[in-house]
C-alpha cells in the first residue's frame, strides 16, 4: 500500500519556507562561514597596518631594521597586500591617534639612541657584558583587546627575534641550525577545516530536523486535533509513527546530501565522511535527534513551547558540543555541560572516524552517551506521550 | 494623549505577555551571555595568550645529547616562559600529547645531529584553535634555545607596550555583553513592528482602531514607546545578570549610550518595518527578519571577530547594520575606543534610515486597511 | 423496518473535577439523523469522542453495527466517517492532497472528484487548506469524513462559528447525507439546527441526558403552549400583574417580555385591554409556537445561548 500519510507529511514540511532554509540552506551558509573563518586564521590573507617611527637618525642598527621591514611591506604580485603596510606619520602623536581610531594595528618606535646602543654592542664591547639598559631596544606598541593588533605585535617580535639571528651571522657568531617539522597525533588524515566542519554541520543539520520540524510539528499536531482526527480512521498509531519518523529521516538524508554536494564542489572535502564507522555516527546522531524530536513532542502542550524548549536546548548544545570550535578546554564552568552533551560525543566520536582528531575520550563512551541518551528521552516520552490533549491510551 | 496612554499600557501588556518575543529579547540574549561567558570569559584572553601562566610541553631528546644541551633546554625554556617534562621515547611523547599528561599541551622531539638540531613538533589534533600558537611557541622557544647554545645573547631586544584606549580595563565577558546587548536590540527592534502592524493588522485590530478617534501616528508613537520601554527593561536585566554573574564593570557614558539605543532601535524597527513592507504577511515577513538576524550575528563580528574574517567576508560585514550596532555599544559602553565623527555618521545614517522607512511602513499598512 | 445501528449503554466518563459523562444510554436507528443538543460543556464532544474511539469511558457499553466494543474497532472505523470540532490539517496541503491523504487510510473510498463535487469545493481543489474561509475548511472536514461513503457520519458541532450562508451550505450537505441513508450522529448548541435537521434529538446538560424525542416530540410535551412576546418600555411594567392571569411563569429577556400560556386568546385580549389602560406601547408583539430553546429551558431553567 502506498503511504500517503508519509508522502503529505513530506510535501507538508516542503512546503513550509523555513523547514527549507533552517535545515537544507542554512548549514551551507554556516560551512561556509565556519569554513572561511578558519581556514583564514592559519594568516595567509593577514595584513596588519603598522606605523613606524624612527627617532635614530642615520646609523647601521636602523638601516637593518629598515631593510627588514621593506622586506615585509612588499610583496612579488603588487595586486596582493603584503604583511605589514607601512602607514605613514609625522609623530608618535598622531600614530597613536591611528592606533586609537583602529586606522592602524601596531606602532613601531625606534628610539634615538638605538643606533649608538647598537654600534657599542656590535663593535666595541662583548655582548655578554652590556647591562639590558644599554642595548638597542624597539618598541612595540599593540591594543592586546583587539584581535589584529594583537597577532600584530607578536608576529612582529617573531620577525625582530629573527633579525637577532641574522644579525649574530653577520657578526660571525655560530649558530647551531636546526630544522623544525610538525606532526599532528591523533590524526591519521590530513587535516583540513572543510571536512572539520562537514562533520560538525552535518550534525548541526540532523538535530536541527529534530529539534526545530519534528517536535514543533508533532505538537502542532496532537494541539491541532491533527491526531486526533488521525485516530478516528483505521490508520495504525504504528503507521502514523514510522511516517513521522520517515518524513524527518528524508529531511535528514536531504540536508545531508545537500551539504556533502556543496562541500565536495566548493571545498573539496574526502569521503571520510563514508568510513564504515563514521556512517555509523552518522545513524546514531540520526536516531539521537529524532528521539529529541519525539520528546519535545511529548513534552511540549503548545508548537511555541515546543520551540522555546527547541531553542533553549539546541542553542548550549550545539556551542558546547564541539560543532564549531573544540571544546575539551573551556573554562571548568562549562565543561560539565560539555561533558553530558550527546552532541560532543557524536562530533568527537565523528571526527576521529573520520580520521580527523582523536576524542580525548574513551572510545566506549562516543557511543555509550549518546544510545544512553537516546533511550532516556524515548523512555520519557513513551510515559508521557499523548496523542490528544485528553486521554487515549 | 488619553488614547495615546490607554494604547500604550495595553500594548506594554500585550509585549510583555508576548512569550516568544520575550524569549528572543531576552532569554535569547542571556543564554548567549551566559554561554560564551562561562566559555571564553575570564580576563586573560583566551585562545591566544602569550603565556602568563606556565606553558608545559613533553620533549623527547635523542642523537648526542649533553648535559649541555637539557640545561640549554631548561634555560631557553624558562626564558619563554615554558616547563619542559622530560620523556624517554617517542612513544611516550606521543601519548602524553594526546592524552595531554600532566597538562602538557604540545611536545618536541629534539635530536642533535652533529650540530643541526632536527626539532619536531607534535601538536593535538583537537587543539585545532591553539595550533597557530602553539606552532609560534614552538619557533621561538628553537630560535631561543639556539641562542642560549651559542652563548649568544640578542642584540636588539623588543619592548611590549600594551594600549588601552578605554578608561576601565577591557574584559572579554565585556566584549561579549556588548555584542548580545547588541543582538538584543536589534532582534527587539526588528520584531516590533512586525508583531504590531503584521500581526495586528491581520487579527484586523489596526481596522478596529481606525473606527475609533486614534490616529494612525498615535497608534505608531505609542507602538514605537512601547517598544522602546520593554527593550531598555530588557537591557538593564541582561546588564544586572551581567554583572552579577560576571562581575563586569561598565563605563557607560549615558549621552553616547542613549543615542547609539535610540538610533539602533529606531533602524532596526525601520528594517522590520520594511520587512513587512515587502511581505506582508507577517509570518513570511518574520521568518525573512529571523534569518536576516541570525546572519547579521555571524558576520557583524558578534560571534566571530570581524577583522580575522577573509577581506570580502569584512566588506560583507560591513554593510550589514548590527556591525555598526555592536560597534557603538562597545563604545557607549566603554569597550572600545570609536572615532567620534565615526560614532555620529553611523547614528545619523541610522536615524535617516529609520526616519524613512518607519512613517513609509505605517502610511502604507494604514493606507491598505483603508482601500 | 428500522434497524439500530449504535446503542450506548450507561457511558461513564468522570474527570477529577467534573463528570462529563454521566451515565448516559441510548440508541440511534438507520438511516436517521441523530442530534445531541446542549450548551458549551454538556459533554456533547466528550461523549461523540468515546465513540469514535478518541476518548475511553471509564463505565458503559457501545454497541456499534450490532458488535458490543470496549472501544471502535479498526473495522468500525472503515464505516464511520468523522469530523471533529477543530478543523486542522497537516499544514500546507491542498484540498485535493488533503483528499487524497484520508482515503489512503480506507480500505475502500470514493473518487476524490466526487466528494469534492459533493461538499462543492471543485474551483477551490488546488487551493491550500489554510487559504480557504470558515465555511470551506469546514466542508473540506466534512470532505474527509465522507471520503470512505461511510455508513454513519459524526460531524460534532460543523457550524459553529459560521456564517448563515455557509450553515446553510452545511445543512444541505446534511440533508443530502440523509437523503442517501447514511446515519448521522451531529452535535450542536444551535437549537434550529436540530430542530431543521434531526429526527431524533437528545437534550444533554451536566453530563447527562435531560430529554430524548423527536423535535415535536420534545415541543408536544411542553403542552399547547403559545408564547406572547412584546417590547416595552418595562420600568411602567408590573411583572406580578401578568403572572396572575392564566400563564406560566412570564419571563424577561432584554425590553423583550415573554408570556407562555396554553389560553392564548383569553391572554391577548387581557394584555391588550391592559396596555390601552395603562396607556403603554407594545411594541413589536408576536405569537410564536414554542421550539427547541424553550423545551431546554423548561427542562433546565436556563436558556441554551447562556
Amino acid at each position: 500500500m502506498r503511504n500517503q500519510l508519509f508522502k503529505s507529511l513530506l510535501i507538508s514540511g516542503l512546503r513550509e519556507k523555513e523547514t527549507i532554509f533552517w535545515i537544507l540552506l542554512f548549514p551551507l551558509i554556516l560551512f561556509t562561514i565556519m569554513v572561511l573563518i578558519f581556514s583564514n586564521m592559519t594568516g595567509e590573507d593577514l595584513n596588519f597596518k603598522m606605523a613606524v617611527i624612527d627617532h635614530s637618525g642615520d646609523g647601521m642598527g636602523s638601516t637593518i631594521i629598515h631593510q627588514v621591514f621593506e622586506d615585509i611591506s612588499t610583496t612579488e604580485n603588487p595586486e596582493d597586500d603584503p604583511l605589514y603596510s607601512i602607514i605613514d606619520v609625522k609623530n608618535k602623536d598622531q600614530a597613536l591617534v591611528l592606533l586609537k581610531e583602529q586606522h592602524i594595528d601596531v606602532i613601531v618606535e625606534i628610539p634615538e639612541n638605538f643606533n649608538q646602543n647598537f654600534n657599542k654592542v656590535v663593535f666595541f664591547s662583548k655582548i655578554s657584558s652590556i647591562s639590558t639598559d644599554n642595548k638597542p631596544t624597539i618598541i612595540v606598541e599593540s591594543v592586546p583587546m583587539r584581535n589584529l593588533s594583537k597577532l600584530a605585535s607578536d608576529v612582529m617580535k617573531q620577525i625582530l627575534a629573527e633579525v637577532n639571528l641574522e644579525a649574530a651571522k653577520r657578526m660571525n657568531i655560530s649558530i647551531p641550525d636546526a630544522t623544525i617539522s610538525t606532526e599532528m597525533v591523533g590524526q591519521t588524515q590530513d587535516f583540513n577545516y572543510a571536512d572539520y566542519f562537514l562533520a560538525g554541520i552535518l550534525i548541526m543539520g540532523f538535530f536541527s530536523t529534530g529539534f526545530l520540524n519534528m517536535g514543533i510539528n508533532m505538537t502542532y499536531f496532537r494541539r491541532k486535533g491533527i491526531f486526533k482526527r488521525f485516530a478516528c480512521t483505521p490508520i495504525k498509531k504504528s503507521k502514523l509513527i514510522s511516517a513521522t519518523i520517515l518524513s524527518n529521516l528524508v529531511f535528514m538524508v536531504m540536508s545531508f546530501v545537500i551539504l556533502l554536494i556543496y562541500a565536495k564542489l566548493f571545498y573539496h572535502v574526502t569521503w571520510a565522511i563514508f568510513y564504515p564507522e563514521s556512517i555509523l555516527f552518522i545513524l546514531i546522531s540520526a536516531i539521537l535527534s529524532l528521539s529529541f524530536g519525539i520528546f519535545l513532542g511529548s513534552v511540549s502542550k503548545t508548537p511555541n513551547g515546543a520551540s522555546g524548549l527547541a531553542n533553549i536546548l539546541f542553542f548550549p548544545m550545539q556551542f558546547l558540543g564541539g560543532l564549531y570550535f573544540p571544546v575539551f578546554d573551556l573554562s571548568p564552568a562549562v565543561r560539565w555541560f560539555v561533558y553530558i552533551n550527546p552532541i560532543t560525543y557524536l562530533a568527537a566520536g565523528m571526527r576521529q572516524s573520520m580520521g580527523l582528531m582523536d576524542a580525548p575520550l574513551p572510545y566506549y563512551t562516543l557511543f555509550l552517551i549518546p544510545i544512553l541518551w537516546t533511550a532516556v528521552l524515548l523512555l520519557i516520552s513513551v510515559k508521557i506521550f499523548k496523542w490528544d490533549g485528553g486521554e487515549i491510551a | 494623549m488619553k488614547l495615546m496612554l490607554g494604547i500604550l499600557k495595553a500594548f506594554l501588556k500585550s509585549r510583555i505577555r508576548d512569550k516568544g518575543a520575550l524569549f528572543w529579547t531576552l532569554a535569547f540574549p542571556i543564554m548567549f551571555l551566559v554561554i560564551f561567558g562561562l566559555a571564553f570569559g575570564g580576563d586573560s584572553s583566551s585562545s591566544v595568550s602569550t603565556g602568563a601562566e606556565e606553558i608545559r610541553y613533553a620533549i623527547y631528546l635523542s642523537g648526542e645529547i649533553d648535559e649541555e644541551t637539557e640545561s640549554n633546554i631548561i634555560k631557553a625554556s624558562e626564558t619563554m616562559g615554558l616547563k619542559p617534562l622530560l620523556v624517554y621515547s617517542l612513544s611516550d611523547l606521543g601519548e602524553s600529547v594526546e592524552k595531554g599528561y600532566d597538562g602538557v599541551e604540545f611536545g618536541i622531539s629534539l635530536m642533535d645531529k652533529e650540530g643541526l638540531y632536527e626539532v619536531k613538533a607534535y601538536f593535538n589534533a583537537g587543539a585545532m584553535n591553539k595550533m597557530q600558537f602553539y606552532q609560534s611557541v614552538v619557533n621561538n622557544f628553537v630560535t631561543e634555545f639556539r641562542k642560549t647554545t651559542a652563548g649568544f645573547e640578542n642584540i636588539i631586544t623588543v619592548e611590549t607596550v600594551e594600549r588601552e584606549f578605554t578608561e576601565q580595563p577591557v574584559t572579554n565577558t565585556g566584549y561579549i555583553l556588548s555584542g548580545v546587548i547588541a543582538v538584543s536590540i536589534s532582534l527587539s527592534g526588528i520584531m516590533a513592528l512586525i508583531i504590531s502592524f503584521g500581526y495586528y493588522r491581520k487579527q484586523d485590530i489596526i481596522k478596529r482602531l481606525i473606527v475609533t478617534p486614534m490616529k494612525g501616528s498615535q497608534f505608531l508613537a505609542a507602538d514605537i514607546i512601547n517598544n522602546l520601554l520593554v527593550s531598555i527593561i530588557t537591557i538593564i536585566i541582561i546588564m544586572l545578570f551581567a554583572r552579577l554573574l560576571f562581575q563586569v564593570s561598565f563605563n557607560i557614558n549615558f549621552l553616547y549610550f542613549a543615542i547609539t539605543y535610540f538610533s539602533s532601535m529606531f533602524l532596526m524597527m525601520g528594517l522590520g518595518g520594511l520587512f513587512l513592507l515587502l511581505f506582508r504577511e507577517p509570518n513570511a515577513a518574520m521568518n525573512a527578519a529571523n534569518i536576516f538576524s541570525t546572519i547579521m550575528m555571524f558576520f557583524a563580528g558578534v560571534y566571530f571577530p570581524l577583522e580575522l574574517m577573509p577581506k570580502w567576508l569584512q566588506r560583507l560585514g560591513y554593510i550589514l547594520p548590527m556591525t555598526y550596532v555592536a560597534e557603538n555599544i562597545r563604545f557607549s559602553l566603554g569597550q572600545d575606543y570609536m572615532q567620534l565623527s565615526r560614532f555620529w555618521t553611523t547614528n545619523a545614517v541610522f536615524i535617516l534610515i529609520a526616519a524613512v522607512a518607519i512613517p513609509l511602513m505605517g502610511k502604507t499598512i494604514f493606507k491598505l486597511e483603508q482601500i | 423496518m428500522s434497524k439500530k445501528i449504535l446503542e450506548v449503554k450507561n457511558l461513564k466518563k468522570y474527570y477529577p473535577t467534573v463528570k462529563a459523562v454521566d451515565d448516559i444510554s441510548f440508541s440511534i436507528e438507520k438511516g436517521t439523523v441523530f442530534t445531541l443538543l446542549g450548551p458549551n460543556g454538556a459533554g456533547k464532544t466528550t461523549t461523540l469522542e468515546i465513540i469514535e474511539g478518541i476518548k475511553k469511558a471509564d463505565e458503559g457499553r457501545i454497541v456499534f453495527f450490532g458488535e458490543e466494543l470496549k472501544q471502535v474497532s479498526d473495522e468500525a472505523k472503515q464505516k464511520i466517517g468523522v469530523s471533529l470540532q477543530s478543523t486542522n490539517f497537516i499544514p500546507h496541503l491542498k484540498v485535493k492532497e488533503v483528499f487524497e491523504l484520508f482515503a489512503s487510510f480506507f480500505k475502500k473510498s470514493l473518487p476524490i472528484e466526487e466528494v469534492i463535487g459533493f461538499v462543492s469545493l471543485e474551483e477551490k481543489r488546488n487551493d491550500l487548506v489554510e487559504k480557504l474561509s470558515g465555511g470551506q475548511k469546514q466542508r473540506v472536514a466534512i470532505g474527509c469524513a465522507l471520503i470512505n461513503d461511510p455508513e454513519m457520519v459524526f460531524l460534532d458541532e460543523p457550524t459553529t462559528g459560521l456564517d448563515p450562508q455557509a450553515r446553510r451550505n452545511i445543512w444541505g450537505i446534511i440533508e443530502h447525507l440523509k437523503g442517501q441513508g447514511k446515519t448521522v450522529f451531529l452535535t450542536t448548541h444551535y437549537m434550529e439546527e436540530a430542530q431543521k435537521l434531526s429526527d431524533m434529538v437528545c437534550i444533554m446538560d451536566y453530563g447527562k441526558i435531560i430529554a430524548i424525542d423527536t423535535p415535536s416530540g420534545h415541543i408536544k410535551k411542553l403542552g399547547e403552549l403559545n408564547y406572547v412576546e412584546f417590547a416595552a418600555d418595562l420600568e411602567q411594567l408590573d411583572i406580578d400583574e401578568l403572572n396572575a392571569w392564566d400563564v406560566e411563569e412570564v419571563e424577561i429577556e432584554g425590553d423583550k417580555v415573554i408570556i407562555p400560556t396554553k389560553s392564548l386568546h383569553i391572554v391577548l385580549e387581557k394584555l391588550l385591554s391592559w396596555a390601552k389602560r395603562k396607556e403603554l406601547d407594545l411594541n413589536d408583539i408576536s405569537i410564536r409556537q414554542p421550539n427547541l430553546e424553550d423545551v431546554f429551558l423548561s427542562l433546565t431553567g436556563r436558556r441554551l445561548r447562556d
